[in-house]
């Protein structure tokens, strides 16, 4: 049966695909450096590697196949049909050119859907395998330190990401051995008892929720009035004092807190022990605090009074929402500076607020972040406008709280270290002071570095995105512009250049009678680069034409610009095919 | 020999074809990269831009030309000589009076000509090699409400890990409680060669290298391939022109052995019977011959400078050595290659 030339082209096409595939398969196994990612994404890596390779490329490798198929494996006699008069070359070339069309569709799926998302898995894959190896270090200075819960917890953080790895899981199953023996020291136990399991639910655990969360106004009340009942006059008093702050209108809740307040303020009265009345009175004091919002106050307060009476349950239970208040307005400093020993993004710049004239730079050195948990570290804020500074702050630590920057750090047990925000230059109102109201979404953070060679690997969703907030966060919008209309070009130039390559391969072709010499065959491995380079040549030329009208006109001039050169480029393609001859 | 006359307008029609696109491109380029601020960025400044770029663009476009028209001598023969010594003398022609004419009028507008400079956008972030600098208002290289960000040196991806170290000037007025932010109400551009400062009232705030300062921040340009290319053609040129302002024999000596290396390598075109190969080949050797030349007159003629103590040698040393060149693939296609192959083993 007769070669049919469509049939030639998709061998040649295929075969090249698959030796380029496994070409880039080996490279990518050449790029693996188990210091950068873990063993268990050797093979994930090999694939999505070879992948992101192989459509980082699809263009010229298509483009090269092409043009051998054309030049130099079909002959002028497979245009012959079985008549003995040769086929027009226009009308061969027909289901080769609807062939490169849908390709071309296919390249945009895989350039759009594909690629950002392998690109991105990497990433993350290699992020994670950083963090595992921050994890591996502190574990290992932990055991050093004798430390065998603190080596236990980063063992287990550990494992939540590789948790496969058999090796680890011996070692972690003989500390657990070890501590359910008391292998412990003294010291590091009595922390992993305080601030250990405090630390690693921190650390993105789920807190245990409030039994009472949700409920309604009449179901405090009588929550108040029932521990009002069992002489327990702190919860009787909270509770009702929460109905009243959720229903004003609530006289009986007033009614119940009011008797509960006489009850707790009039203990001291009653001749108990001296001792006991001190300890009193400071569980009084640090109630106080919580509900006249005070947490930082009220969490040393009760800090201190569980360690004299840890048994206490107000105590539990107030140094517990003490604990929860605190976690709204503050984080603690051996929290913030273990996240932020981890890898992370650095030099974040973006201009967070525009008011009145008035400008918000937001600087920040380095941000980790971990499932929702954000710590951010060397935070500077300038608000200025053209007049001068209207506040310059510089904090040591920062942590996302709802979309605010809460810029205060608080030690567990030290009340005397607290690391806040420090005002160079101007100064803000106290209930302020340590927030900085994010403008921006968490996740787009990242993409705020100044560095705008990071647009390449973004998709065009994620462009468009950007590019619709761009301007307020101080982005130079045309650099996203020109990152959009480069990646709408490559489908074009696929199409144009497998086209070009169809005219070019056959005007070229070899005119051996016998078979090809063995310099065809050693010049073709050769022939990618050749045609890689003619390939960014081109993309080169059409980048300076849309970065130019993108200067001149804006980016919709640039866009009708590149659809009409395409265009222009897509027709002159087709002339071409149609001008060839089938015969010399 | 009617095969021989017509290569000259075929010629022209292709030199004006090339010389055309990579001006207009080489210009556009310049202009995207020109310096934004004030009002020097106007299409008299474009035009003015022309002679450099047109200078610039010759040489290379004359290469294309004769890698193009040596395939035009395959398809149809005139005869070798007469083919070689037109090509060779109206290129010649081409590359000597033009480079003279269009440096002749760059220089009666030197002081209109447009240098590079950098582009600073009001209200935006911009990058500044180590530095984010964000201005209010932008009024000739006058910035205004100025906010600038230092990044610090240690990068959390490999993009900015690459980054060169920036050369820091001595500040003299670092505003009080100075860290990553600083902010001055004004502040100036002053441009000096390849260095850029950033001053206040009170000092050098910050100065980078230009080439920390791309055009844009991510360009095809940056690939190695098209980057080493542009870099031995801007090599190739500046010496050219170099030689040209001067006036010597150097330039009419570097002018006829790179041509003369071209039209001998005209035979690539011939070698074998698959002319997708002599083409790509004939486009490598071009290549290589920037390369050649850089090596040339870069590193090697340094060292016969430096052990011979003659820089006239060294100074035309390249062209020798490839008008030698040129001679060897003369000799090598009169002797081997038949010159109407093509006519004579695929057409008959």
């Amino acid at each position: 049966m007769k070669r049919l030339p469509t049939y030639l082209v998709t061998r040649v096409l295929t075969i090249f695909y698959l030796v380029m595939a496994f070409l880039f398969f080996l490279y990518s196994f050449y790029l693996y450096n188990p210091r950068d990612l873990l063993g268990r994404y050797l093979w994930p890596f090999l694939f999505m590697n070879t992948v992101k390779l192989f459509i980082q490329y699809l263009i010229p490798i298509t483009v090269t196949s092409v043009i051998l198929a054309y030049s130099l494996f079909i002959k002028e006699k497979d245009l012959y049909v079985s008549g003995g008069v040769p086929l027009p070359f226009n009308q061969l070339v027909v289901k080769p050119i609807v062939f490169f069309i849908i390709l071309a569709a296919v390249y945009a799926v895989l350039a759009e859907g594909v690629y950002p998302v392998v690109t991105a898995r990497i990433e993350e894959e290699r992020y994670l395998s950083n963090l595992a190896r921050g994890f591996e270090e502190k574990w290992k200075t932990a055991l050093e330190n004798k430390d065998y819960e603190e080596a236990k917890e980063y063992i287990d953080l550990y494992l939540v990401i590789d948790p496969g790895n058999r090796e680890v899981q011996d070692k972690r199953a003989n500390l657990k051995l070890k501590l359910l023996t008391g292998g412990n020291s003294g010291n590091s136990l009595e922390r992993g008892k305080t601030d250990g399991s405090e630390k690693k639910k921190e650390m993105g655990r789920n807190y245990l929720p409030d039994e009472t969360e949700g409920m309604t106004v009449d179901e405090y009340i009588a929550l108040a009035k029932r521990y009002y009942a069992e002489e327990d006059y702190f919860s009787a008093h909270y509770y009702a004092s929460l109905a009243y702050r959720i229903d004003p209108e609530r006289r009986d809740a007033l009614r119940v807190a009011g008797k509960a307040w006489e009850k707790i303020t009039s203990f001291s009265q009653s001749g108990k022990e001296r001792e006991e009345s001190k300890f009193y009175r400071r569980k009084k004091e640090g109630y106080t605090a919580l509900i006249s919002n005070q947490p930082v106050k009220a969490y040393y307060i009760f800090s201190e009074l569980k360690k004299i009476n840890p048994d206490d349950a107000d105590i539990k239970r107030y140094f517990s929402k003490a604990r929860e208040a605190v976690k709204k307005v503050s984080f603690f400093i051996d929290e913030a500076e273990d996240m932020l020993a981890l890898p992370g993004y650095r030099n974040i710049a973006f201009i967070n607020s525009t008011e009145d004239g008035k400008r918000e730079l937001l600087y920040i050195s380095k941000l980790v972040a971990i499932g929702e948990n954000y710590f951010f570290s060397g935070i500077e804020d300038l608000k200025f406008d053209e007049n001068g500074v209207v506040y310059h702050l510089k904090a040591p630590y920062g942590k996302l709280i709802g979309n605010a920057i809460v810029m205060l750090a608080i030690d567990r047990e030290n009340r005397k270290n607290v690391k806040e925000a420090v005002y160079v230059k101007g100064n803000r109102e106290a209930s302020v002071r340590n927030l900085i109201y994010l403008r921006t979404r968490p996740d787009e953070l990242i993409h705020l570095d100044g560095n705008y060679k990071r647009f390449e690997s973004l998709s065009l969703a994620e462009l468009f995105r950007l590019r619709s907030g761009g301007g307020k966060y101080g982005i130079i919008e045309k650099y996203i512009d020109i990152s959009i209309l480069m990646k709408i070009l490559n489908p074009f130039s696929l199409l144009v250049l497998a086209l070009l390559g169809i005219s070019f391969g056959w005007f070229f072709r070899a005119r051996y009678l016998a078979r090809l010499p063995i310099i065809a065959y050693a010049f073709i491995p050769f022939m990618p680069l050749f045609i890689l380079l003619l390939y960014s040549l081109y993309q080169y030329g059409n980048e300076i034409i849309l970065y130019f009208v993108l200067s001149v006109s804006g980016f919709l001039t640039a866009l009708i610009t590149l659809v009409v050169m395409q265009a222009a480029l897509l027709f002159l393609a087709m002339i071409l095919v149609a001008g060839q001859r089938t015969s010399s | 020999m009617k095969n021989d006359i017509i290569l000259i307008p075929l010629f022209l029609l292709l030199f004006i074809i090339f010389f055309a696109l990579f001006t207009t491109l080489d210009l556009f380029a310049f202009w995207t990269s020109l310096s934004s601020y004030g009002s020097e960025k106007t299409g008299g400044q474009f035009l003015f831009a022309l002679w450099p770029k047109l200078v610039e663009t010759l040489p290379v476009s004359l290469f294309f030309t004769i890698v193009f028209i040596e395939f035009r001598i395959l398809m149809k023969p005139g005869t070798r000589f007469f083919s070689f010594l037109i090509l060779l003398l109206l290129s010649l022609a081409i590359l000597v009076f033009g480079v003279k004419l269009l440096s002749g009028f760059e220089k009666s507008q030197t002081s209109r000509v447009v240098t590079e400079g950098i582009e600073m956008i009001p209200g935006r972030i911009n990058p500044m090699g180590r530095y984010l600098v964000y201005p209010i208002a932008v009024s000739g290289n006058l910035l205004k409400g100025v906010a600038i960000a230092e990044k610090e040196e240690r990068s959390g991806n490999a993009a900015q890990a690459k980054e060169a170290p920036v050369r820091k000037a001595p500040s003299k007025g670092k505003p009080e409680g100075a860290g990553a932010l600083r902010f001055v109400k004004e502040a100036q551009i002053v441009e000096k060669g390849k260095e850029i400062r950033l001053e206040g009232s009170e000092g050098t705030l910050f100065s980078v290298y230009r080439s920390e300062i791309p055009a844009r921040p991510f360009s095809m340009k940056d690939q190695h391939f098209i980057e080493t290319f542009l870099r031995d053609i801007a090599f190739f040129n500046e010496k050219l022109l170099s030689y040209a302002k001067t006036g010597g024999k150097d330039f009419y000596m570097l002018a006829f052995a790179i041509l003369f290396l071209f039209l001998a390598s005209g035979f690539f075109m011939r070698i074998t019977r698959w002319p997708l190969f002599n083409l790509l080949f004939s486009f490598l050797a071009s290549r290589a011959y920037f390369s050649l030349y850089s090596f040339l007159a870069g590193p090697v003629s340094l060292q016969i400078a430096k052990y011979m103590g003659k820089s006239e040698i060294a100074g035309s040393m390249p062209a020798y050595v490839m008008i030698l060149i040129g001679i060897l693939l003369l000799l090598i296609d009169i002797l081997f290659v038949p010159f109407d192959r093509w006519k004579r083993e695929i057409e008959e």
